[in-house]
């Protein structure tokens, strides 16, 4: 087994590696999606998903850092796998899923998911963010859950497995409504921001891929459970870890069901 | 004077100062004078209900207050507050 990061990883024995063996699902090919999936390749993952609706755009590439001029107009699940695929000389299996994610269609995506999986959930809808959380919670999916605009991004993992961790509910309780959530194709975002947020999120889903959290780490060493909040135009980083609300709907009680965790809105997976 | 650490997206109506000495005993005070002194920040972080809106984040310190006393949480001048809402692009 090689080491547990590192820029070129090899594996000999890759299903006895816990992170060559993990199916990463990246929800959303874009600003955040591009650089965690560079983040993964790097740090060992050989199974990947990405689901996306959208097609490369000119104006993707400032910081889609997958797509090049020739990829304008493709489909980015498709032009994502050739640019990884490019870049790896050992095995890697990447599944592409070109569709745009309703409630429903999150539920069958989140069920016939080869596992161990992890999902890493990139898109630009806030609506989506908090119902792909609560599906994966639902399901005992571990998930990294992040936002980025301007110079500012956010990401947060998520363990089911550890229940005495927070959820992403635990800290914020329901989307922001998107006229004061806008997206980084509306408001603009720094590129080597989202590069920032892509990579930590990469990083924070290979821990999960590890041994499982028991309880909350007094010594904030824990991947799960913490909202990192970066403010690169500041240069701060703040880790906030709150303890588990009681009254969270995604972790407070056990579940009773899928439908009643599902977002009532139809969001789209799409990477901005 | 309390200081509050205002994000990004609301610094539009704190002339772009990242963070600002505001007076107050307690949170909801606190954003009070907050919205007084600029207006129109106060309906991005509560409803019209009052209550702090369901995306928003406040903290003391680094304790969130809804783990304290909520609004009613007590303050005093050398408290740092954040003001930490869910980002949603990607």
């Amino acid at each position: 087994m090689g080491a547990r990061i590192g820029g070129a990883r090899m594996t000999t024995a890759p299903h006895a590696d816990p992170i060559a063996a993990c199916n990463f699902v990246v929800i959303g090919a874009g600003g955040l999606g591009c650089p965690a999936l560079l983040g993964l390749l790097g740090a060992g993952a050989r199974r990947l998903t990405i689901v996306d609706d959208d097609r490369v755009d000119a104006s993707n590439l400032q910081r889609q850092i997958l797509f090049e001029l020739a990829d304008v107009g493709v489909a980015k699940t498709a032009a994502a796998r050739w640019a990884l695929l490019g870049r790896t000389s050992g095995s890697l299996a990447i599944t592409t899923i070109n569709r745009r994610l309703d409630p429903e269609q999150l539920d069958a995506l989140l069920d016939e998911l080869e596992r161990p999986a992890i999902v890493l959930e990139c898109s630009d809808d806030p609506r989506l963010k908090f119902a792909v959380h609560d599906a994966c919670y639902a399901r005992g999916i571990p998930a990294v859950i992040a936002g980025v605009i301007g110079w500012r991004g956010q990401l947060m993992a998520v363990d089911p497995r550890a229940r005495a961790l927070a959820c992403y509910r635990c800290l914020f309780e329901a989307p922001p409504p998107r006229e004061l959530a806008p997206a980084c194709v509306a408001v603009g975002v720094i590129g080597a921001v989202a590069g920032t947020i892509g990579h930590a999120m990469a990083l924070l889903a290979v821990g999960l891929a590890g041994p499982v959290a028991p309880a909350p780490d007094p010594a904030g060493e824990s991947h799960a459970g913490a909202l990192l909040h970066f403010d690169l135009l500041a240069g701060t980083v703040r880790r906030l870890a709150p303890a588990p609300r009681a009254d969270c709907p995604t972790c407070g009680h056990p579940a009773t069901s899928t439908a009643s965790r599902r977002s009532p809105d139809h969001p789209s997976n799409s990477g901005d | 004077m309390a200081t509050v650490r205002i994000p990004t997206p609301l610094r539009k109506y704190t002339e772009g100062k990242d963070e600002v000495s505001v007076s107050g005993s307690s949170i909801r005070e606190l954003l009070d004078n907050l919205d007084g002194s600029y207006a129109g920040i106060g309906e991005r972080i509560r409803d019209d209900k009052g209550e702090v809106r369901r995306f928003v984040n406040i903290f003391v310190k680094d304790e969130d207050i809804r783990f304290l006393d909520g609004l009613d949480t007590k303050i005093s001048d050398n408290d740092e507050i954040s003001i930490i809402p869910a980002i949603a692009g990607g």
